[in-house]
């Protein structure tokens, strides 16, 4: 099964990474919004993403057949390979190298929420343990 | 600058923050869980009567969804037998709940607040499990990442089982193993001198009790967990009607059969990297985690570690955390308070040599 890490999207495609170990892999395809509606991918809901998301786990689970789409796609692209690899297994056969912080990552949407404001019950506990850690650790820094 | 600390744990979220006028520890705690809740049953503006804790969120169709949240959804879901839904599976962001990161965002907002000015959160993770292939940890940190910085504060993950040997392992220079009993995964981390040195996770908990104990007397999940946690002795289950009992005695099989799991797989990471750790003096084990909570949890570790012969150091003591289900709390924001008091000495530092 794969597990979805990071969706990267502009209006025309959608790049979902997988990291498997220390691997990271990646497909990418049409934005599937932009032939089912004509909502634009940059202004997509956090809800929506989750969904096609879903969707694709729902498909990559489903269709054994996308597995030799992706390493189509991926041997095309020219990705690295490494040599001990199980040829079996397209999820350790190639290698794909990217940095995570250029992908998405869904961002919380709770603008249209609404909670109640039922007080909490805070506990308090005294706080010499935690002066006592403190102190302890500052040691370690000065030696 | 406010700094707190946040366990994320599959079942509870505990966050905690200094009241440094008081000398006091702020405590807050939430089931980490939620129940959707038709219209049929409790109309959006009947909600406002009650004192529950819920949110109204509209659906994509501007419909109104009423979800009931924290404790408020545990004792909801035991009154109408409803099963709830669990924003985290297995130590990180559920893959199936389409819900779970807004519901998480909101949580912790009530938890720990919205930071207007500086703020700093620790919170803490899982370490990746041996014994099956969960999703990567790192996405969950990732995602985490992005609540916090939508609720004003930056942030750093740490170890689960870390943060218990902060808490707990002062006497012993922060040397020492720790065992995080949690709902989704069971952590454990050997430390030296506060450096973690072996870090892993293994793929049952709490979770996996209460499961099995519901299918194999048939009763669902939180009825189990209800028993469980109210008050469960693990040296004499033989309490209440039948059907509790037997509840009670399915827990004990299942608790038994959890410790020798994750020992057996706690021994045997040990001895594979026995070449790698050379300490030498006594280490103290430190059991923690809201799965450690039923009475004499730590007298049945003691019992079936001491069966185990292969374990290869020598143990101080083998304790439990002074509040199993604070401890990851705690260590989250004693580590916070002592990377922002490092930050803070090196800052003036930096200006004045700017200056000069």
């Amino acid at each position: 099964m794969f597990i979805i890490n990071y969706v990267c999207c502009n209006v025309y495609h959608l790049t979902i990474y997988v990291i498997h170990g220390a691997h990271m892999f990646f497909l990418k395809k049409r934005n599937p919004l932009m032939r089912q509606s004509s909502k634009k991918l940059n202004t997509i809901s956090t809800n929506d993403m989750i969904s096609i998301i879903n969707t694709f786990n729902q498909k990559l689970d489903e269709q054994t057949q996308i597995m030799s789409q992706i390493y189509n796609l991926l041997k095309n692209n020219n990705f690295t390979k490494t040599s001990n690899v199980d040829h079996q297994s397209v999820e350790t056969e190639l290698i794909f190298e990217s940095k995570a912080q250029d992908c998405y990552i869904p961002d919380p949407d709770i603008s249209s929420i609404t909670s109640s404001n039922k007080k909490r019950k805070i506990k308090t506990m005294d706080s010499k343990s935690i002066s006592d850690a403190l102190d302890s650790l500052n040691e370690f820094d000065q030696k | 600058m406010k700094i707190i600390g946040v366990d994320i744990g599959t079942m509870n979220i505990v966050s905690s923050c200094m009241n440094a006028e008081e000398n006091q520890m702020q405590i807050d705690t939430m089931r980490n869980m939620f129940l959707p809740v038709s219209s049929d049953v409790l109309e959006t503006n009947e909600l406002i009567d009650t004192q529950l804790d819920y949110i109204i969120q509209k659906d994509d169709n501007e419909k109104d969804q009423v979800f009931i949240i924290g404790d408020d959804a545990f004792k909801f879901s035991q009154i109408f037998g409803n099963e709830i839904k669990r924003p985290m599976n297995k130590g990180v962001v559920s893959a199936g709940e389409i819900d779970a990161i807004d519901v998480l965002t909101v949580m912790i907002e009530r938890l720990s607040g919205r930071c207007k000015d500086k703020g700093h959160a620790v919170y803490s993770v899982p370490a990746e499990a041996i014994d099956i292939k969960t999703p990567p940890v790192l996405y969950h940190e990732k995602v985490f990442n992005r609540i916090f910085k939508t609720l004003g504060y930056s942030s750093k993950p740490i170890n689960e089982a870390l943060a218990v040997i902060y808490s707990e392992c002062r006497d012993s220079n922060f040397t020492g193993i720790a065992l995080s009993f949690g709902a989704g995964l069971t952590n454990i981390c050997c430390s030296y001198k506060g450096q973690p040195t072996i870090t892993f996770s293994v793929s049952r908990g709490g979770d996996w009790i209460d499961q099995n104990v519901a299918q194999s007397v048939g009763v669902v999940n939180s009825r189990v967990t209800n028993v469980k946690e109210r008050d469960l002795d693990l040296m004499n289950p033989k309490v209440g009607k039948k059907r509790e009992k037997r509840v009670r005695e399915a827990l004990v099989f299942y608790y038994e059969d959890l410790i020798e799991y994750v020992l057996t797989h706690f021994i045997k990471q040990f001895n594979q990297n026995i070449d790698m750790l050379d300490i030498d003096e006594d280490i103290p084990i430190i059991v923690s985690g809201g799965t450690s909570k039923p009475k004499n949890f730590v007298e049945l570790f003691r019992k079936v570690f001491n069966e185990e012969k292969d374990f290869p150091y020598d143990i101080s003591e083998i304790r439990q955390a002074e509040d199993p289900l604070i401890a990851v709390s705690k260590g989250c924001l004693i580590y916070g308070l002592w990377d922002n008091k490092k930050i803070d000495s090196k800052e003036p530092k930096q200006s004045v040599e700017s200056i000069e």
